[in-house]
């Protein structure tokens, strides 16, 4: 139709994984997308508009590696681009390691799609005295080619203009690169015969697919050709498969025009990152430094730092008052119980507003400036390159009790949300693995379960130096000595899986990546804790200060909190905890409130304990919880609500990655009672240990730490496979 | 009449978060996280 | 021990010198000679750099555990997929 509007372009953003694809993504269309350092965090394609063009849409697609089928980031890659045809390709490849990049280049340009060529980390690649010469690059791979640095924000308007310009137009570059004579004339020979069924311009790729035996591609077809003549005697000529033959003509191809366009100054040298590594994955060095380093984020932020701002914020904010340039301003229940009475508000009303509102938003928000410094420094540790480290520094350890260093970045991710950590156990291919990461990925503190960390070490520890960070030990220990326990049943008997990871360069974070994640972060904490704990601190309020006393059923004074509906419900079930030191119903109640939300087990104290009275004597905070709950109780209740079922958002992310109603209901129940009996063998040896009490709790405590012990030490079941595995290595 | 007056700005305002705590569930969105969902690299919906 | 078990394989195999990767120290760099391994396996070291006749540098090392610079970029990889990557002496 002449006249018409011009469709809707897509370009898609292709590249290895770590070659700053996400940066330039965040950087065309101006969004905010997270920008993860491993495998698993962009696993499906996100889309967004370019700014400034209403009608052309960025499509970043995961990092991968190649076109082959092999990885999950690879398929959803090949299928976009095969099944979505985008009007461009943007490949972004990585200055400073661009032979490896190339190899994906190469079968990018045999798609049929118009490519242009964005090198990134121009900064970088400076600084190392390397010289790489854009134009002969360009020539020699007949595509345009355009020098960006993504971080710095360089060359980014150019490369977007000439990417769009170039999808406008619908040119497919003249694609220079031929294989060896011997396999052009095969290629061609393939062609021919798959003339009927694929188009022109994505004949080559087709027929290098086909030659490879990429059978998932020959699904595709309609009807595939039998080259099995041609294949057979192709390998004869070469001494080869092929696979490989092919893979070796990319990189002979890539040599052979890297030569002239890339100088290499620096022969040979010690990268900084290489320096870095060598102490960071040293043999003897690598689990201390990263224990130290786990210690002190924990430390410094629940503990010293975060401890100044979270009193400021406690006993000011929302206690009495805090002082302002030298004038005192009132903390908010003492502003917001002034203006209730002068309004004439009733007291019910003014109860659930105080107590219930503030008292349980108000307890929560309060623990705000410890969880953004948490949220600081575990974006730091991600953001610069160390936490790759960490998932390889633990592959050695994670392999003695059969699980590989992938599983370890499940739980990287979940220190910051248990959701996206269990999803991230995606990208483990072996099943057994799989299940067993989901199951244990909680186990580690998420940053909801901060609050709860911070109020016991706070309030019960007067903000001792090792409870916070031992928190985040006794995920590790629980994942650790599930891990052996788990692989030594026959359910998950078997060969971990290998490890191998492309390991990005040290860099130093920006100021402003930082500060977005952690303001993101913190943000989404906010909201939360105005959403959905709001509304459960309303529902626990009325559920709280309305009950029974003397037959009449009618809102309850402070003091009488013991009737309420709730007392009454949580009475059923807090007998249970008893052997666990914390055998009250307030404690119970808290517990179950931490299934919608961890931050309710917080929120659910702060109704409960009057934390919006301010106390007469002015005392530390938590004063009543702390003299409710002995220390030895407390700690022990902290493991529980650690290790327990996580909030219902994780609990539907394991669901849908469980995919099995057996096994969904065996990772709630073991997480659960493996919580239940290890907080129990922590109070009654607490006792033992403190106080020398000798009761049936102890026993039962001694019983289950036996068993603990010999499931722990029992030999391994050999899997059904070990022994297959074994003779097919000797081949 | 002071009861009234904070009682219904108190039924709006709560009114109004439930209402965008359901409408976050119709879209898919998980309503316990807050606004992280750039954090999940968008997990959560469940295609 | 390496220095042993390199000289006796250049005894026993003297036709066919490779030997795995994992017998490499740190900062030793060697020409790759054959990348074995299950079909995907292979493909997917390939794709990462890993193929005869290019040139690998360890890096680091712990327990078997490697550390290795491959076409500039920095790879790690663990014992047994190392011990398929043979590398000439």
């Amino acid at each position: 139709m002449k006249g018409a509007r011009a469709m809707s372009i897509k370009i898609a953003l292709a590249g290895n994984p770590n070659c700053g694809k996400t940066t330039l993504f965040n950087a065309l269309t101006g969004s905010n997308q997270f920008v993860g350092n491993w495998p698993g965090v962009t696993v499906e394609k996100k889309e967004g508009k370019l700014k400034g063009h209403k009608d052309v849409t960025i499509v970043d697609l995961p990092g991968i590696y190649s076109l082959s089928p092999y990885t999950l980031e690879e398929v959803v890659a090949r299928n976009y681009l095969l099944e979505e045809k985008p009007d461009a390709i943007l490949n972004i490849v990585d200055g400073t390691n661009i032979e490896r990049n190339l190899y994906l280049s190469t079968q990018l340009m045999e798609l049929g799609i118009p490519v242009i060529m964005a090198v990134n980390m121009l900064d970088v690649l400076e600084k190392t005295g390397d010289e790489l010469h854009i134009k002969q690059l360009s020539q020699k791979l007949g595509c345009e080619v355009i020098g960006i640095s993504a971080l710095k924000g360089l060359g980014i308007k150019e490369v977007a203009e000439k990417a769009v310009g170039l999808a406008k137009s619908k040119k497919i570059g003249s694609f220079k690169h031929e294989f060896d004579l011997r396999v052009e004339n095969v290629l061609k020979a393939i062609e021919k015969k798959i003339e009927g069924e694929i188009p022109l311009k994505e004949r080559r790729f087709f027929a290098i697919k086909l030659l490879e035996r990429d059978e998932k591609i020959a699904a595709q077809m309609k009807k595939v050709p039998d080259l099995s003549e041609e294949i057979k005697k192709l390998e004869e000529d070469m001494e080869d498969d092929t696979e490989s033959i092919i893979t070796n003509e990319r990189y002979s191809y890539i040599s052979s025009i890297i030569g002239s366009c890339y100088k290499k100054k620096g022969q040979g040298k010690l990268t900084v990152s290489d320096k870095l590594d060598k102490v960071l994955t040293n043999r003897y060095l690598a689990l201390p430094i990263f224990a130290l380093i786990m210690f002190l984020v924990y430390y410094v932020s629940v503990t010293t730092v975060g401890t100044w701002a979270t009193d400021w914020a406690n006993e000011g904010v929302f206690g009495e008052g805090w002082s302002l340039f030298g004038l005192t301003v009132p903390g908010i229940p003492v502003l917001v119980e002034a203006g209730l009475s002068a309004i004439g508000c009733a007291a019910w009303l003014q109860g659930l507003i105080l107590d219930g509102i503030v008292g349980g938003v108000g307890a929560v928000l309060g623990f705000v400036p410890q969880m953004l410094i948490l949220f600081l420094f575990l974006a730091f540790l991600e953001a610069c390159g160390y936490m790759a480290r960490v998932a390889f520094i633990m592959d050695r350890l994670f392999r003695k009790f059969g699980l590989s260093g992938k599983s370890f970045i499940p739980m990287l991710i979940g220190s910051g949300c248990g959701v996206p950590g269990i999803m991230a156990s995606r990208t483990i291919e072996s099943d057994r693995d799989r299940k067993m990461t989901i199951m244990t990925t909680t186990f580690v503190p998420c940053g909801a379960k901060l609050p709860i960390i911070a109020l016991i070490a706070g309030a019960l520890f007067d903000g001792a130096w090792w409870v916070a960070p031992s928190a985040y030990f006794v995920g590790i220990m629980a994942i650790i000595c599930s891990g052996i326990i788990l692989k030594k049943t026959q359910m998950f008997a078997g060969d971990p899986a290998p490890f191998v990871m492309e390991l990005p360069s040290y860099h130093m974070p920006t100021v402003e990546n930082l500060l977005r994640s952690m303001w993101e972060r913190g943000w989404s904490f906010i909201k939360k804790a105005g959403t959905i704990i709001l509304v459960s601190s309303i529902v626990i309020w009325f559920m709280s200060y309305f009950g029974f006393v003397d037959g009449q059923f009618r809102m309850l004074e402070d003091m009488e909190l013991g009737n309420s509906v709730l007392a009454l419900l949580g009475s059923s079930i807090s007998w249970l905890f008893i052997p666990l030191g914390w055998g009250d119903w307030q404690s119970a109640v808290a517990a179950i409130t931490g299934l919608v939300a961890k931050e309710n087990v917080v929120g659910t104290f702060g109704i409960l304990y009057g934390f919006a009275e301010v106390a007469e004597d002015g005392s530390e905070i938590w004063g009543t919880l702390a003299s409710s709950m002995s220390g030895l109780a407390g700690y022990s209740f902290l493991v529980f609500n650690l290790l327990c079922a996580p909030c219902f958002a994780a609990i539907g992310a394991i669901k849908r990655e469980m995919n099995n109603t057996k096994w969904f209901w065996f990772a709630i129940g073991y997480q659960t009672v493996f919580a239940y009996l290890v907080s129990l063998c922590v109070y009654q040896w607490g006792m033992l240990l403190t106080q020398g009490t000798f009761t049936i709790g102890t026993l039962a405590a001694l019983l289950i730490t036996f068993l603990f012990i010999y499931l722990l030490v029992k030999p391994y079941k050999e899997g059904s496979y070990l022994e297959r595995k074994k003779t097919m290595e000797l081949k | 009449m002071g009861t009234f007056i904070v009682g219904s700005i108190l039924l709006i305002l709560v009114g109004s978060i439930i209402k965008s705590l359901i409408k976050d569930k119709k879209q898919g969105k998980s309503i316990q996280c807050g606004d992280a969902c750039k954090n999940c690299s968008g997990h959560c919906h469940v295609k | 021990m390496r220095m042993i078990i390199k000289n006796l394989i250049k005894m026993i195999k003297k036709e066919d010198e490779n030997m795995p990767l994992t017998l490499l120290k740190a900062g030793e760099c060697q020409v790759i000679k054959k990348v074995g391994g299950k079909e995907e396996t292979k493909k997917f070291l390939e794709s990462l750099g890993f193929v005869t006749g290019g040139k690998v540098t360890v890096i680091s090392e712990i327990n078997g555990n490697l550390i290795v610079n491959i076409k500039e970029s920095r790879i790690a990889i663990n014992k047994e997929m190392a011990s398929k990557i043979l590398v000439s002496f």
